[in-house]
């Protein structure tokens, strides 16, 4: 059984806020969500190798081709505000 | 008395002055006008895919083979998860379990000899966008910077003083530089330095938390941070108590470090391998190759310089402490065909000269070509050295050749013994009294006199020749 503590910590580690009387319940689905995919530790994996990607080709590098480069109108298109070119949020000091 | 040691590691950020960026074609440059470098790749768009670039890769392997590394024969990238604004897609592509280069070390040069300051990895990632923090509560972002390639060398906890810290940092520095796969400017953000720091107490055998520091933004931070630092863990450590494992950060102004936020724990961060981009294997005749067209190294070109130019040890390695000063150096010791006349004067002349104004060679109003014509006229006696340096000051100040300057001011040593014999007759008449002290053992009055034969011919007396005459017709007398 996943604890409070560990529950409130991802919480925050993904951004997500809820209330102290929301935590029992979530902190119970979460912990039947954990138990199901523990199931996977039950599969023998003894002298597997790890896997790295389902292809089995040698990855590449890229061509030098043509750059995708977008107007500025365009980066900016679904932002609601901008300023001077740039993006604008809301301060966010961590 | 009780004995601190003090455990500094470093992690630096790198980033790679190559073409392109490293998942996508937008161009990779500096100070482009906000978010004009910007595709669907750099902006984390839905179904925006990377591809890695080689170059990137090329450099970070370089970058391993000088820092003696071990190279991983393939490149896996995982994702590293968090939420900021500058990281669209909520992941950094970067490298966990699998390095591109592990190990390795780099020497630096102590009074008491050299030390190696070992290396725990260096590992290739992205870099993430810029953000500006405004006056009135909202922040700018700035994707250009978004996909730049990156190494972060991380070294292992050698370091044991600010001192050592420093060196470390300007060697690196240089060594990057002389690669050149970075132009490694700190006030640009190309260079960019956190250090973990932690003391011991080594009769107690204790050791407080490790503090991490960030924002640093000069060598002197550095060093100013770590000298703060070791301060506060010491007095921790005094008063029994201990420090919090924790992120801090440096107030330029104050000098003092101050609590920043809670410690990530490395699994917070979520590493998983990074599916979009296959592995790639990294063939042992490409590094070779790598290896092979990789530039001459500082270390190297010391060795060389002492054999080939015949340099001390001291003198070699100021000269290539910089790569500019070492290219300055060597093409103008071409030019002018004698390495101690020209060693002399770029380490005396030209680095007072750069120091005095606190500015990068490039920055100098002088060219190796310049400086060996104003050194041809020193080498063969035409000019004497003090109306040379006189000369170099004005080139500097007024951009004009060494030749312009002693024409026009007819600066051309008197090597003429009847002309000098002549003034120096003059001297020794209207200053009976110094010859007389001189005779009475008074080495000054000497000086004086040779004072007056100079002011006599406006400093272009050839001084060995006008002092010998001097002393010869004193004595005759």
């Amino acid at each position: 059984m996943i604890s409070k503590e560990e529950v409130k910590n991802i919480a925050e580690i993904a951004k997500l806020k809820f209330g102290e009387d929301e935590l029992e319940a979530f902190t119970e689905k979460f912990s039947l969500v954990l138990d199901f995919v523990h199931n996977i530790n039950k599969v023998d994996t003894e002298g597997i190798e790890p896997c790295y990607g389902i292809s089995e080709e040698n990855g590449f590098f890229k061509e030098l081709e043509e750059e995708q480069t977008l107007d500025r109108e365009e980066v900016l298109k679904n932002t609601t505000e901008s300023e001077y070119g740039y993006f604008k949020i809301l301060k966010v000091v961590e | 008395m009780m004995s601190y040691k003090t455990l500094v590691g470093l992690e630096i950020h790198v980033e790679l002055m190559t073409e392109r960026k490293m998942f996508c074609n937008c161009k990779n440059e500096f100070g482009a006008m906000p978010n004009t470098n910007v595709c669907p790749v750099c902006l984390g768009l839905p179904g925006a895919l990377p591809v890695m670039d080689k170059e990137a890769v090329e450099y970070a392997i370089m970058a391993g083979l000088a820092f003696n590394c071990e190279i991983e024969k393939t490149i896996i990238m995982d994702r590293k998860s968090y939420f900021y604004p500058d990281l669209t897609k909520g992941y950094q592509i970067s490298q966990s379990d699998f390095p591109l280069c592990k190990g390795g070390f780099l020497e630096i040069d102590l009074d008491e000899g050299p030390k190696k300051i070992r290396l725990e990895r260096i590992h290739i990632e992205e870099d993430t966008g810029k953000q500006i923090h405004t006056e009135n509560g909202t922040t700018l972002l700035d994707f250009n910077r978004s996909g730049v390639p990156l190494i972060e060398i991380v070294t292992k906890p050698d370091i044991n003083s600010s001192e050592e810290a420093r060196l470390f940092l300007e060697k690196l520095k240089n060594t990057i530089k002389y690669l050149g796969v970075s132009d490694v400017k700190m006030e640009e953000g190309s260079l960019r330095c956190d250090v973990n720091i932690n003391v011991i107490d080594e009769e107690r055998n204790i050791r407080t938390n490790i503090s991490e520091i960030k924002n640093l933004n000069s060598f002197k931070s550095v060093v100013k941070a770590i000298e703060y630092e070791q301060k506060r863990h010491i007095e921790a450590l005094e008063n029994g108590s201990n420090t919090d494992k924790e992120t801090r950060r440096f107030n330029e102004l104050t000098g003092e470090t101050i609590l920043m936020r809670k410690k990530f724990q490395a699994s917070d961060y979520r590493y998983q391998f990074e599916a979009d981009l296959t592995p790639i294997e990294i063939k042992e005749e490409w590094i070779n190759e790598i290896r092979t067209a990789m530039p001459e190294l500082p270390d190297q070109k010391k060795r060389r310089f002492m054999k080939d130019y015949k340099l001390n040890e001291y003198d070699a390695s100021i000269l290539t402490q910089s790569k500019e000063l070492s290219f300055f150096y060597e093409e103008l010791t071409d030019l002018v065909n004698d390495a101690k006349l020209a060693a002399n004067w770029v380490m005396t002349d030209v680095l007072r000269r750069l120091k005095e104004e606190d500015k990068e060679l490039s920055q100098l109003n002088l060219t190796p070509k310049a400086l060996a014509e104003l050194l041809d006229y020193v080498k063969s006696g035409k000019v004497n050295n003090n109306t040379a340096k006189k000369v170099l000051r004005e080139m500097l100040e007024t951009g004009e050749s060494a030749k312009n300057i002693i024409d026009k001011q007819g600066l051309i040593q008197i090597n003429d013994e009847e002309e000098l014999s002549r003034v120096i007759d003059e001297v020794i008449k209207d200053n009976q009294q110094s010859v007389e002290d001189f005779k009475n053992g008074k080495d000054r009055a000497l000086g004086y006199l040779m004072g007056q034969i100079m002011k006599k011919t406006k400093g272009k007396a050839n001084p060995n020749t006008a002092n010998k005459m001097l002393i010869d017709k004193i004595n005759k007398n």
